[in-house]
């Protein structure tokens, strides 16, 4: 039997929403002084310590999926379902920050940077790789996060019972007055304080229902009732579905752990972080190792939650909400009491919006400096301002009518392959590039060619036509964006070598 | 029973990697302090 909504549910995650979206509005207040300028705004003052950039990277990088759709797949598929929902987290995300991190804060020092794609562009000396990682960046991250309204507006749904468009809409529009009165440094402070808020809610969440299962035992015992295949590590029944290959054998298994250490320096909107960080001792980097540890385990907890959801209400929540399996831990929540559900619910808003201002961040800030600077370098300090402001407003709105509005084919193709193909692309022409000097910008042209085209190819193969294996599909993106990487960098090298010489000859 | 057991395995498994991943990459890290 599934819980229904009550009055108290609504009040509590009024009152939740209210609390968070009001503190994180007076930290773009606070900063707003600090974002007088189009640099200050764009970059903060490079003054963030290991807590609050531990903090704030554990927000964008744990994004609305990975407080709510993860919980839809260990609920529908069991224990297999968890390679993909986040079991890998800490594997990928802690070397981006103690591995990349302070060598990637080292580098936008180094060369000026700004932007995450000033910086891709200045790696390869070229205004063109800075142009293209721009666009490409902007494309994905706009349609990626239509997802994070997405989870935001189904949490809202299930625990109140009432329409999601209000809830949804106040929320977005806190999120640019704080992005738009803080700039970075606002946002960092605001992404601090909704990982702190998500840490607990999930964890406490997680706490809730294995109680309300009766423990770990009984939670496989009551899962065994259901489907002796519900507490599989592996199912090979779900061979035949293509785009659960992440589910049913090792190749699928293993692509996970690349596509979660591919993500996490892949995406902009986390790299973006280190760029406030300040120098960090050896017992800086381990604070912040510990708080990322802590912060971004959430998804073994909520792998917990997804599998409680399941021995609790059966198959039931698959067909009592349009949000399907999605609406798993909502139900878990509206279980667990009024105080349990309004607090999860803020979670879940806290999680969608963070990786949405991480995003829109990368978004309005590159598109500005690394493009129409670019094409109109005149443009005086306010207006350069006035115009990453404007565009704020423009990218956090533009998914949001999405939601409401489908969105024209091929961009619905790269919203399912959106994350992937950003891991994969970026891993190599951002990541390695970092300790590989002989990278050209042939090679990272030719990823991002391959990258992208890969992610729309995917989008329909594998998400739409389900006639691609997730799996091989993971493997080739992330290969040929390798071998593209290489071959056409090591190209670049000879065709310039052979320039060089040249002249003298 | 043993079955039971099994994916809780698993899942200590990763933990246990997250662990060792942190912990060595902790210590090679590159600081500047």
């Amino acid at each position: 039997m599934l819980p229904s909504p009550s009055l108290a549910d609504t009040i509590s995650a009024i009152s939740w929403l209210s609390a968070l979206l009001a503190s994180c509005a007076a930290m773009g207040f606070i900063a707003r002084r600090k974002s007088e300028t189009f640099s200050a705004w764009l970059s903060g003052g490079s003054a963030f310590g290991p807590v609050i950039t531990g903090l704030a990277l554990s927000a964008t990088w744990m994004s609305g999926w990975a407080c709510l759709g993860l919980m839809g797949i260990t609920y529908a598929l069991g224990w297999s379902g968890m390679w993909l929902a986040g079991v890998w987290t800490l594997v990928g995300i802690i070397p981006c920050a103690t591995v990349f991190g302070p060598r990637l804060r080292k580098k936008f020092r180094e060369l000026k940077a700004l932007t995450v794609p000033q910086l891709v562009g200045s790696l390869y000396n070229s205004k063109l790789v800075a142009a293209t990682a721009s666009i490409v960046y902007t494309v994905l991250l706009l349609v990626y996060s239509v997802g994070q309204y997405k989870a935001a507006a189904t949490v809202w749904h299930v625990i109140t019972g009432t329409p999601w468009e209000l809830s949804v809409v106040i929320g977005a529009l806190v999120t640019i007055v704080y992005m738009v009165l803080g700039g970075y440094t606002g946002t960092q402070w605001a992404l601090a304080i909704q990982g702190a808020f998500m840490t607990v809610a999930c964890y406490l969440l997680a706490y809730m229902a294995l109680n309300l299962v009766g423990g770990p035992v009984a939670l496989n015992e009551r899962l065994v009732l259901q489907d002796l295949r519900l507490i599989a590590p592996l199912r090979a029944d779900l061979a035949s579905k293509p785009n659960l290959q992440f589910a049913a054998d090792v190749i699928g298994l293993s692509a996970t752990l690349g596509l979660f250490v591919t993500m996490a320096v892949g995406f902009p909107h986390n790299v973006a972080r280190f760029l406030g960080m300040r120098p960090l001792t050896k017992r800086d980097l381990a604070l912040m190792a510990l708080v990322i540890f802590v912060s971004s385990a959430i998804p073994w907890a909520n792998i917990i939650t997804g599998l409680s959801a399941r021995a609790m209400f059966g198959a039931s929540v698959l067909t009592a909400s349009p949000a399907k399996a999605d609406a798993a831990a909502p139900f878990v929540a509206l279980a667990s009491g009024p105080m349990v559900s309004g607090m999860y619910l803020a979670a879940v808003f806290a999680a969608s919006l963070s990786t949405l201002a991480g995003m829109v961040l990368v978004m309005a800030g590159s598109l500005t400096r690394d493009v129409i600077l670019l094409l109109r370098p005149n443009i005086d300090d306010k207006k350069a301002l006035l115009l990453a402001r404007g565009l704020v407003v423009v990218f956090a709105l533009i998914p949001l009518t999405w939601v409401v509005v489908r969105p024209p084919d091929l961009l619905a193709y790269l919203m399912s392959g959106a994350a992937v193909g950003m891991g994969c692309m970026f891993f190599f022409v951002l990541a390695m590039t970092l300790y590989w000097r002989r990278a050209h910008k042939y090679g990272a042209l030719a990823c991002m060619v391959y990258g992208f085209s890969m992610t729309a190819l995917g989008g329909y193969y594998v998400y739409t036509i389900n006639a691609w294996g997730w799996g091989n599909w993971w493997w080739a993106t992330f290969i040929g964006c390798a071998a593209t990487y290489v071959g056409f960098s090591l190209l670049g090298r000879r065709v310039e070598e052979r320039g060089l010489r040249r002249p003298s000859n | 029973m043993e079955d039971l057991i099994v994916p809780w395995l698993c899942l200590l498994g990763v933990i246990i990697a997250s662990v060792a991943v942190a912990v060595i990459t902790a210590i090679k890290s590159e600081t500047e302090g």
